[in-house]
């Protein structure tokens, strides 16, 4: 039996594909989010890397901030529910989860059966998210992609004061006016960001295992930015920016077996 | 008349009081809400209460353009959204919902908050008119003592000869009290309704009682608003002996609402609560405004002990009053920015009470600032709040 989950985020689109509930056969991620055609992009690449049709699939479930706006899946569920069942099906162990996605980051606290006790946001504004980072790659003309790297080679400590990510960015582009090094101004970046995060992971109170995920968790900067504030390790789902839409899958398959 | 009906033309009637009272060459005072209306009322004034005035604004989708009429004047983006809706209406007096009448005269009690005072000053400054001031001391201990009550006694004793000195109405010792006794009953009969809404099932959606509370608010004094009370709280009584209730929706999850309501998005907030079937059962910002008492001692005593007068433990415990006998699924938490009264402590007492099991959540807003309210990230925070209500049923 295959099911399907779809997590639409603000600025990517994710899609899994399990058999029988265990197995990822078909996933894919595109780059843009709600209110584009990347989610239906991106069940059509699930769909033809499993080799499937959509008439195969037993259920289908759609998580995300684009969740409703789906009309051809058989149900929706939050992203937090989705991401705490991707986490405790892969990890049983983990307690906390770091999810950081395009648009808001979220802690939350896993019971020892793996269920969500409780979870919290980032409040106020979008600062420490995603989308911090892609205006910061931005400013900087580096690819996200390298920024874990850079970070590694930093040797000077210079800082980011402000949460706001516009201020924030005038920050960066000072610093690089006064020929701070580029290492050094990511590393500043990605010590912003974990800031930002850890007062959310110290509210709900930490507790290990703790696994990261979504988008965010791919930059090996911000991974140990953050384990360095919470003072613990964290663990990086193998499929980080996919876990949503695998939690969903999970769900489904759970939806399709009741039935 | 069905009660809404007649709380309708309560309200329709005060704002159109306020009006006729200035064209008959009336005097007009603006009086902050928690402020004892006993006063004004046995004198016979006409008070408008510019923090109602500024909510319905806010409702109406009026509010952004006032608000950022004050900010272009020059206040702070910072303070409280009544105030900046206030005083950017007080830059034209021209609303296409309601208007009042400009202030001859301020009361101003600093139990609800000391931004108000400064709200207060600065419309006095404006307008050149005069500040009546009710200093209530902060309870440190969650309770008055007999000193603060006799130094509040004194204050409104004098308060009310400044007043008829001002106004020239005359003081008659009978009205004060006849005034009082219905203020009371009127306090007691919101606190029944609150307690109504209260039951399993609920006999009514809860938010409705952030639309009845205008009265309670505005006009506790008033023999009419009992009547309102009265009707509403016989209406309730008959739905919940018919098993039947004004929430559109079955009743599958119940919940308390904390703070103050996010008024531009009234009704926007409601519509995922509804489709989920979460009903609000009550609320410790509605039951602000049930100040039950007896005689003038109590009186004082019963404004000094309001929520937002008391230290932090005595709030907690007002809270664990209100899950003890409403039995909630969970609370959430509304963090009003601009209001450090109503959100300053919330993260800890969230805290607190998520550690006693109760399923918690809050979510940024404002309570009149439409600037800061994200929809979408209410709704991810509400679904994903009753499927933890969910699992946890299902252990």
């Amino acid at each position: 039996m295959y099911t399907l989950g779809i997590d639409i985020g603000s600025t990517t689109s994710k899609c899994a594909i399990l058999d029988g509930g265990k197995n990822i056969v078909g996933s894919a991620i595109e780059q843009i989010g709600t209110g584009t055609k990347g989610p239906v992009r991106a069940m059509e690449k699930a769909l033809a890397a499993a080799g499937l049709k959509r008439a195969d699939i037993a259920y289908s479930i759609a998580t995300g901030y684009g969740r409703n706006s789906l009309g051809c899946v058989d149900g929706q569920l939050s992203e937090l529910s989705c991401h705490s069942k991707g986490v405790s099906s892969m990890y049983p162990d983990a307690r906390t989860i770091i999810d950081i996605g395009g648009q808001d980051a979220k802690v939350i606290k896993l019971s020892p059966q793996g269920k969500m006790l409780k979870f919290l946001m980032n409040d106020k504004c979008a600062a420490g998210t995603g989308r911090f980072l892609s205006v910061m790659a931005r400013v900087l003309d580096i690819d996200l992609s390298q920024f874990g790297a850079l970070d590694e080679k930093s040797g000077c400590r210079v800082d980011i004061s402000s949460t706001c990510t516009v201020f924030a960015e005038s920050e960066v582009i000072s610093h690089l006016a006064n020929s701070v090094k580029t290492e050094d101004v990511i590393a500043a970046i990605h010590r912003s960001i974990a800031g930002r995060v850890s007062g959310l992971v110290s509210r709900i109170g930490v507790e290990d295992k703790v696994v990261m995920t979504g988008g965010v968790a791919t930059d090996s900067g911000v991974v140990r930015a953050l384990e360095k504030e919470i003072g613990t390790s964290i663990c990086v789902s193998s499929v980080a920016q996919l876990n949503g839409a695998y939690g969903a899958a999970l769900y489904a398959h759970e939806k399709a077996a009741e039935e | 008349m069905n009660a809404h009906k007649m709380f309708r033309k309560l309200m329709d009637e005060m704002y159109d009081g306020y009006e006729k009272t200035k064209a008959a060459g009336g005097l007009i005072g603006w009086c902050t809400s928690n402020f004892p209306i006993e006063i004004p009322e046995c004198l016979g004034l006409t008070v408008v209460h510019p923090e109602n005035h500024a909510a319905l604004l806010a409702t109406s989708g009026e509010g952004r353009r006032f608000i950022e009429v004050a900010e272009n004047v020059g206040y702070s983006n910072d303070l409280c959204s009544y105030a900046k809706i206030n005083l950017g209406y007080c830059e034209s007096f021209d609303s296409t919902v309601r208007n009042i009448p400009a202030p001859d005269y301020l009361l101003c009690s600093n139990n609800t908050c000391h931004q108000l005072m400064k709200w207060f000053e600065l419309l006095a400054v404006k307008f050149g008119i005069p500040l009546f001031f009710l200093d209530i001391p902060y309870t440190m201990e969650g309770k008055i003592d007999s000193d603060a009550v006799g130094y509040i006694k004194e204050q409104c004793l004098e308060l009310i000869d400044g007043l008829c000195l001002f106004t020239g109405a005359v003081f008659r010792e009978s009205e004060f009290m006849r005034v009082m006794k219905i203020s009371s009953e009127t306090g007691r009969a919101w606190l029944d309704i609150a307690e109504a809404v209260g039951a399993d099932p609920s006999p009514a959606n809860g938010f409705d009682l952030f639309v009845y509370m205008a009265a309670a608010v505005c006009l506790r004094g008033k023999q009419e608003t009992l009547d309102v009370f009265n009707a509403l709280k016989a209406e309730l009584a008959a739905r919940s002996e018919k098993g039947s209730s004004s929430f559109p929706a079955k009743q599958s999850y119940r919940i308390l609402y904390e703070g103050i309501a996010c008024w531009p998005y009234l009704y926007e907030m409601q519509m995922p609560l509804i489709s989920q079937g979460i009903n609000t059962v009550g609320t410790m910002y509605a039951n602000t405004f049930g100040i039950v008492y007896e005689g003038l001692d109590e009186m004082v005593k019963a404004y000094a002990e309001i929520p937002n007068s008391v230290p932090f433990t005595r709030g907690l415990e007002m809270r664990r009053e209100l899950a003890r006998k409403t039995k909630p699924d969970g609370m959430i938490f509304h963090i009003s920015r601009c209001c450090k009264i109503w959100c300053g402590t919330y993260y800890e007492m969230e805290r607190r009470l998520a550690g006693e099991g109760i399923a918690t959540m809050t979510f940024d807003g404002d309570q009149a600032d439409a600037k800061n309210f994200s929809l979408a990230q209410y709704e991810t925070r509400l679904q994903a709040f009753k499927e933890i209500i969910e699992e946890g049923r299902h252990g």
